[in-house]
């Protein structure tokens, strides 16, 4: 006699639809989904090597760089010195940058051209998530997953060199700069993340998206340079660039300010709070382009 | 079978879309209810920009879509009781099927999003617990993920734009009959298809599309009794064929007889009232014997190709 037990492959299948009249989450909760699920994407969990090659760069790039400074620092006996003015320490922020400019080139246009072209964004359209949201979730997911990348390399650095006797002389003072690290994050960030969702709502292929996101960043950059050389305007005026925007607004935030005649934060010739407005400019504006181009994608 | 007048759950009210110069649909107008309703059309025909527009994604360029009443684009909370499977047939390669359905549920506000995907890939015939990604899917395994992804949140209105492409006969026959009860739990499915045979087992109602146009809306058998335009064509089969056509060619009751192979009449009339009401009684005054009469473009094809002829 066979006895039949039921393996692993065996299942019920047609269990019937019975229709759903419990409750609901709130439509807001979508972005969150979104939020979520997007933040992943970046870090490219659940994805084959190959879309996590770039996150890990950046984390390598950030993290080592950081430790890079530290220990020659702790080498050299280059602690005591004010750590915001300090060399080592501007050195690491431009290698912090290029960590996050790495993430912001590639992983938007990625993104934003996979939801054009694998039918994602249909499918976040169809339900509680419109266009505003859709740009909100996923920018601000971006930026998440950048200021989380920068953000702890920054505070760890900070926390040593107070440790050491660098940069805070007390309490006030500690808070004082613990705050401009969250916020200088965010100000490195924003314009590459920015550049980046424009650089990918132009493209429905990731690559074509890096290729316009890098000449975002640096044709202005040329074309300032061309101007400063040709026309005799101050080199500073390069901060006005997307790239340097990034660099400039992160170290309005972090350095101890230069004060000019007028009383105003400058660098160099140029206003620190031009090149916060201009960097504001292009991220909403960036973000706004998105929002308007991605009326198109289910158009037909 | 759909009650629109009772409970319309989707209204099109004059909606047209242009590009440009070109008219993709052109006001269309109809109210569906509960129940399957097939939409049928050629390639080409403005189906699929139409689902765009009743579904929320694309937006008319003059006219309304009410969806319970509501407006989809503007009334975001709505969209999470409806459903829509895309033609797009490249979709979301790199996720796993449960990955896929389950995202669908989170951005619907389904609280048990798990039990919730889980369910609605069984429904479809698929193993919740496949690792696989969608990528190494073949086709019909992606239409049936497509329509667990549209269904997990149980919606009020389901769109499915082409869902049986791709699908075996038992595949086919499996989701048709998920349609159906869907619809049957108060639903509102409205299907799109090019392919008659389909639609007309999904059931009798139709919206017939042309050239962008609404040519005809409701159940198809009755669109064809209203076209007098057209003479209805019936296969007869009696045992003296010849004596039988020429009897009711010398009446008037028929415009033309067409002899086939083993005698087989088939004949076209512009009175089928009158024909349906003589044709026995004069098989019977001639001693013949009528052993079949039957229709022979009362079909849906039939009806498709009659209004597409005269769309033209």
């Amino acid at each position: 006699m066979t006895i039949h037990t039921p393996d692993s492959e065996t299942q019920i299948y047609g269990q019937g639809f019975r229709p759903y009249t419990g409750p609901r989450r709130h439509p807001s909760r979508a972005v969150w989904t979104l939020w979520s699920y997007t933040c992943g994407r970046v870090l490219g969990r659940r994805r084959r090597l190959r879309y996590k090659v770039v996150p890990i760069l950046s984390a390598l790039i950030v993290w080592g760089g950081a430790a890079f400074f530290i220990i020659g620092n702790a080498l050299f006996g280059a602690f005591g010195v004010d750590v915001w003015d300090f060399d080592w320490v501007r050195s690491f922020y431009v290698v912090g940058i290029w960590g996050t400019l790495i993430l912001a080139i590639t992983i938007p246009s990625r993104i934003l051209s996979e939801d054009r072209s694998a039918g994602l964004f249909a499918l976040y359209m169809i339900s509680p998530i419109s266009r505003i949201r859709y740009v909100s979730a996923q920018s601000s997911a971006i930026l998440s997953v950048m200021v989380l990348l920068f953000l702890p390399a920054m505070l760890v650095m900070f926390l040593i060199y107070s440790l050491f006797g660098s940069g805070a002389g007390g309490g006030l003072d500690f808070l004082n700069f613990l705050w401009r690290i969250p916020v200088g994050s965010i100000a490195v960030v924003l314009v590459p993340a920015a550049v980046g969702m424009v650089g990918g709502s132009l493209a429905a292929r990731g690559m074509v998206g890096v290729l316009f996101t890098t000449a975002l960043l640096w044709v202005p950059t040329a074309v300032l340079g061309i101007f400063t050389s040709v026309r005799g305007i101050p080199e500073e005026y390069y901060l006005l660039s997307p790239f340097h925007l990034s660099y400039g607004m992160g170290r309005y935030v972090f350095q101890n300010h230069q004060v000019d005649a007028a009383g105003l934060e400058i660098l160099g010739n140029v206003s620190y709070y031009w090149v916060i407005l201009v960097g504001l400019a292009w991220a909403v504006g960036g973000f706004a382009f998105v929002w308007w181009v991605s009326r198109k994608w289910t158009e037909g | 079978m759909t009650d629109a007048r009772a409970a319309p759950m989707l209204e099109s009210l004059g909606v047209s879309k242009e590009f440009g110069d070109i008219v993709a649909v052109s006001n269309v107008t109809f109210k569906i209810g509960a129940g399957v309703t097939a939409l049928l059309g050629p390639n080409g025909a403005g189906k699929s920009t139409l689902l765009r527009m009743l579904s929320g994604l694309a937006s008319p360029s003059s006219g309304e879509v009410r969806v319970l009443g509501r407006n989809l684009r503007e009334d975001i909370g709505l969209r999470r009781h409806v459903g829509l499977v895309p033609q797009q047939e490249e979709l979301f390669e790199y996720m796993r099927i449960y990955e896929f359905v389950r995202l669908a549920a989170d951005l619907c506000g389904i609280p048990n999003a798990m039990t919730a995907a889980a369910k609605a890939i069984s429904l479809v015939g698929l193993d919740p617990s496949d690792k696989r990604r969608l990528s190494t899917y073949s086709k019909g395994m992606r239409q049936r993920a497509k329509i667990a992804q549209a269904i997990v949140h149980e919606p009020s209105v389901l769109f499915l734009d082409e869902p049986l492409t791709g699908l075996d006969p038992p595949q086919r026959n499996r989701l048709i009959d998920l349609f159906h009860v869907i619809a049957d739990a108060g639903r509102c499915v409205l299907v799109s298809s090019h392919v008659l045979e389909e639609v007309q087992r999904m059931g009798s109602n139709v919206l017939i599309m042309g050239n962008g146009r609404l040519l005809a809306e409701g159940d198809y058998k009755a669109i064809r009794s209203l076209m007098n335009d057209r003479p209805r064509r019936f296969g007869v089969a009696v045992d003296s064929p010849r004596e039988f056509a020429a009897s009711l060619l010398s009446r008037g009751l028929v415009e033309y007889v067409e002899i086939g192979p083993g005698g087989a009449l088939r004949m076209a009339t512009q009175q089928p009232r009158d024909f349906f009401s003589k044709v026995a009684p004069i098989a019977q005054e001639q001693g013949v014997t009528l052993s079949e009469l039957r229709p022979l473009d009362a079909d849906l094809e039939s009806v498709f190709l009659y209004l597409l002829e005269s769309s033209r």
